[in-house]
């Protein structure tokens, strides 16, 4: 039996059995499939499609799907199943930078406000809590007023007006950590702020933070789709999920496969991410394990 | 034997309330002396204990004295420096020469880290990297008596006594010269308290450690310490040699802390000093002798004059402040 | 004398409050599980107070927490009942089981600063735990006040906006107690209640805490490593070591005449015995043994200092001794006493 433990590397947060734990999870595999899976279609997208998802009138207007043109074509008669796949990837880039950016700013400031002095706590949740009084659709109008529409204004609009949901976050639970016995016993032991911070208050904070931008995922998605169909976002030809599941709308009687192909591969996103984000709860907090 | 700890003079103040709260209440001082104008000082290889109410500013002490909380006014002298007004990186080196452990148990460990991890944080720390941090935390675990498969546990799936030793054991890594020991036998029971006592009376024999211990275990008082200070609202109100103190205390408030020790019998007969009145409030300090509230010897001078430090006779260590001493 | 009438409980055969039986109880950790419970019956009276003492890890919290229903994910429960006013707390569905917290059920924790909110204020956790009651925020306020008073804080109007971590160990731990007393519980468990309280305030406690026993004739359940605490507050002992119930009976019984060999030498470490100034204090010899996997024999046996050939092959059963005190040990076999 000792030999099984003394194997395993000694790694400071230590989630290796987190890690072993998640594999009997099997939603959480199941998250972690699916997100895979899109993922590497979009990075793949070019390798995958069979006609040039631009292209009007590759085929026939509103053509069934066929052997040829496996989910049909829409109606300009582009192929839906190429335009699929190449959709995926402007969501997923949208929603990777900009969530992702806003991730690393709100730690940032959120361990600042939470572990600095009261004046720049105080002065930092008065700007979060400035941008987020800001109604999310005129702040959105404005950015594309001011920078015109573009795929960067979106991510741009995300990215900020998600960050003081997160930095909020990120405050709150550094705050409860800093007063708790056991930094104090760290700073006891001589670790600086660095390292409190780092060892002790960032995995406390990761978890809770990746639960909730996992789950922010299909949201951005949703949000990106939405902002082109209002003519904010990409725009037409370039494929993307939003864009062909709003074309399909408007075809919904006469050519229903438009509107599964385009909802499906969201639907698909939002249960992987949604899996993925509740099962890194389990790998971050080695209380909900089970070991039985 | 030289004096390795010396405070003077030492005292910490706390506010209770925002100001605009004091405003909206009346308050006009809402300050609160946690500790006030405490002096001692503990040689190599001494202990003494720090005894007294709950909230009379002991943890308080403590945690000045390793740099967590800082002085209000006061000096802190560790090994001939002053060690009060250093900054977090002036400190480290001192840091490795003290340890502390803390009052809760659990509470006291991060917990995502491993017992393992928590226990090689102090070599971490000071940058001792060429240390098996493995072989360390065996060492460690079974110096405190646990099992070595305790390494992969977590601190929530320890017993109270269980995370109290892996507390002991971090604090005993880096073999400090002076150890600061907040309650280190509370919770745990009275065979593993004998070994976790008598492993901390033999590191001592061994290597000269002191040790500042907080208490309210008065067996392990007489049975461990050399001298003893009992602390009241803040202050110290009787302070000598352990033996001295439990033979004869001086100050009435000694006196009843002592008899009101329970004894391991159903049927023991108490001889118990009833105090009457309640702990007053650090805010507002009563006058004259603090103890006068609750003084059974209480007379008229008691209110009115505030007691210097006397001194015993023939003991000239032990001093105690009360007009009437016993 | 502490105990005024010591018949006037022994006489009536009334159910007790709360009665565990057979309970087993498993964690599961990397090494495989550990056996935490094994095989614990106890009873608490009504209107009684029982002491639970024993080797630190004995698994005295986890009897607690299994009571509560608060155990940890891992936890299996693998056998037996707990019945609490003649209902099966394990079978109850999860929603009655937890309206009984906080209302017929209260528990002080070991660890205050783990069970204290660190971002509230006193005053909103001291309120919150009072939703069962059907009274106004400020009568609940009051209430609290009260109770602060009584369990000793100095000035609790002006330092209950404060939170935990402005008050000293002993304070959390008597916010604790405070908090606990106020939903005026069927049962109390204190698990450790007075570990960071110094005597004179321990005594106090201990007052209150018999006071109010009698006041809302509660049970209590008291967890406890001070002897001194638990022979003047407790009217039954049971002694735990390495997970289960070695021995269990009236307060005397055990202080006097302790029958299993844990419980001797237990009583015999504590250096309240030891009047003799003394830089060694007395141990038990050996080591706890390790829970993972299955045991044979007596589980004491390795540091008995009376073990025979029999204590390494079988488990030795209840034995009675007299009418409220029973013992696991073969000795007691051994000496012709009545097994039942
Ligand atoms: N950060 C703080 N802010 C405000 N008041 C504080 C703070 N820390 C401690 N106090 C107050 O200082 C007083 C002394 O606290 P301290 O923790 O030193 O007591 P103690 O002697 O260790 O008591 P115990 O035996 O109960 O642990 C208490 O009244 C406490 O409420
Ligand atoms: N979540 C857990 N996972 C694995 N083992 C656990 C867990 N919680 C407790 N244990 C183990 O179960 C045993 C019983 O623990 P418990 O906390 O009940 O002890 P205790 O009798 O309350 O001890 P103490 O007096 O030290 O508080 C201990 O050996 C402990 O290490
Ligand atoms: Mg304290
Ligand atoms: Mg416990």
């Amino acid at each position: 039996m000792a030999s099984v433990e003394t194997t395993r590397p000694e790694t400071n947060v230590a989630i290796g059995p987190g890690l072993q734990q998640f594999r009997k999870n099997r939603l959480g595999m199941l998250g972690a499939a699916l997100v895979t899976l899109i993922t590497a279609i979009a990075i793949f997208a070019p390798l995958m499609i069979m006609h040039d998802p631009v292209r009007i009138m590759v085929g026939p207007r509103l053509a069934d799907p066929s052997l040829h043109y496996l989910l049909g074509t829409d109606q300009l008669g582009r192929d839906t199943f190429s335009r699929i796949i190449m959709g995926s990837r402007i969501p997923l880039l949208v929603a990777f930078v900009s969530l992702g950016s806003s991730l690393a700013v709100g730690l940032v400031l959120g361990l600042i406000a939470g572990f600095g002095p009261r004046w720049l706590d105080n002065l930092l949740v008065l700007f979060f809590d400035t941008i987020r009084s800001f109604p999310g659709i005129i702040f959105a109008l404005a950015m594309v007023a001011l920078l015109g529409p573009s795929l960067a204004s979106v991510i741009l609009v995300i990215a900020i007006t998600s960050m003081p949901i997160y930095a909020r976050v990120v405050r709150t639970q550094t705050e409860a950590l800093r007063s708790s016995e056991y930094v104090a016993a760290e700073r006891s032991m001589g670790a600086g702020t660095t390292r409190i911070l780092a060892v002790h208050v960032l995995p406390n904070v990761i978890g809770p933070l990746l639960i909730l931008v996992s789950m922010d995922v299909p949201a951005v998605i949703a949000v990106e789709a939405g902002l082109s169909f209002l003519g904010m976002g990409v725009r037409p030809p370039t494929p993307d999920w939003g864009a062909i599941l709003n074309d399909g709308f408007n075809y919904i009687d006469k050519a229903p496969w438009l509107v599964i192909a385009g909802g499906i591969p969201i639907v698909l996103a939002t249960l992987g991410f949604t899996f993925l984000g509740e099962a890194l709860r389990e790998i971050f907090d080695p209380k909900l394990r089970k070991d039985l | 034997m030289s004096g390795l700890l010396r405070v003077q003079d030492l005292s910490v103040r706390f506010r209770t309330m925002g100001s605009l709260k004091a405003l909206a209440t009346g308050t006009k001082d809402p300050y609160i002396d946690a500790a006030c104008g405490v002096s001692f000082d503990i040689r190599k290889g001494e202990t003494l204990a720090l005894v007294g109410e709950s909230g009379s500013g002991k943890s308080t002490i403590a945690r000045t004295v390793i740099g967590l909380q800082r002085a209000t006014s006061g000096s802190i002298i560790f090994d001939g420096q002053e060690i009060g007004a250093l900054s977090g990186s002036e400190r480290k080196p001192y840091l490795r020469r003290m340890a502390m452990m803390f009052q809760d148990p659990i509470a006291s460990l991060s917990p995502r880290l491993t017992v393992r991890s928590l226990l090689g944080e102090p070599f971490r720390i000071h940058g001792l990297r060429d240390i098996d941090a493995a072989a360390e935390a065996a060492r460690l675990l079974r110096m405190v008596g646990l099992p070595e498969d305790f390494a992969c546990r977590y601190p929530h799936q320890l017993s109270g006594g269980q995370a109290r030793r892996v507390g002991i054991a971090r604090a005993l890594a880096l073999n400090p010269d002076l150890l600061i020991a907040d309650e280190p036998t509370a919770g745990l029971d009275v065979s593993v308290q004998g070994e976790v006592l008598n492993l901390l009376a033999r590191l001592q024999n061994e290597l000269g450690m002191a040790i500042l211990i907080i208490t309210h275990n008065l067996n392990v008082v007489r049975h461990m310490t050399d001298r003893m200070a009992i602390m009241y609202l803040g202050r110290f109100i009787e302070v000598g040699s352990t033996e001295l103190i439990f033979e004869h205390p001086r100050h009435p408030y000694t006196q009843a802390l002592l008899a009101a020790n329970p004894d391991p019998d159903p049927d023991a007969v108490l001889n118990r000093i009833e105090l009457k009145g309640e702990v007053p409030s650090l805010m507002r300090r009563p006058t004259g002798c603090e103890f006068h509230t609750r003084c059974r010897y209480a007379q008229d001078i008691c209110r009115r004059v505030f007691p210097d430090h006397s001194t015993s006779s023939d003991h000239t260590e032990h001093s105690f402040r009360c007009h009437f001493p016993a | 004398m502490r105990h005024e009438d010591p018949t006037s409980h022994s006489s009536a055969p009334s159910p007790p409050l709360l009665e565990i039986r057979g309970l087993d109880l498993d964690f599961g950790t990397p090494r495989g599980r550990v056996h935490a419970l094994r095989n614990i019956s106890l009873n608490v009276p009504a209107a009684q107070v029982v002491g639970i003492v024993g080797e630190s890890g004995s698994g005295k919290s986890t009897l607690a927490y299994t009571v509560m229903g608060l155990l940890p994910q891992n936890a299996v429960v693998t056998a037996g009942n707990i019945l609490f006013e003649g209902r099966d707390l394990l079978e109850m569905p999860s929603q009655t089981r937890r309206n009984l917290l906080g209302n017929r059920l209260s528990m002080i924790f070991q660890d205050p600063m783990t069970a204290l909110n660190p971002v509230r204020t006193i005053e909103g956790q001291m309120i919150d735990i009072q939703h069962h009651e059907k009274i106004s925020r400020s009568e609940k306020r009051s209430l609290a006040i009260q109770m602060l008073h009584r369990v000793g804080i100095p000035d609790p109007q002006s330092r209950m906006g404060g939170y935990p971590h402005h008050f000293s160990g002993g304070m959390r731990q008597r916010i604790c107690i405070a908090m606990a007393l106020l939903v005026k519980p069927a049962l109390l468990i204190a698990d450790e209640p007075t570990t960071a309280l110094d005597a004179t305030l321990e005594v106090q406690i201990i007052h209150l805490l018999k006071d109010l026993q009698k006041e809302i004739g509660c049970s209590v359940l008291f967890v406890s490593h001070h002897l001194g605490a638990v022979a003047e507050l407790c009217d039954r002992v049971a002694v735990m070591y390495a997970g289960e119930v070695v021995e269990q009976g009236g307060v005397r019984d055990i202080f006097h005449n302790p029958a299993h060999p844990y419980t001797r030498a237990l009583l015999e470490c504590d250096p309240g015995r030891i009047r003799q100034k003394t830089r060694t204090l007395p141990t038990i010899r050996g080591e706890v043994p390790n829970l993972l996997g299955s045991k044979e024999g007596c589980i004491f046996q390795p540091r008995c200092p009376q073990a025979f050939g029999r204590c390494t092959q079988d488990t030795p059963i209840e034995y009675r001794i007299g009418v409220e005190q029973a013992a696991r040990c073969h000795l007691l076999n051994e000496k012709g006493l009545v097994s039942r």
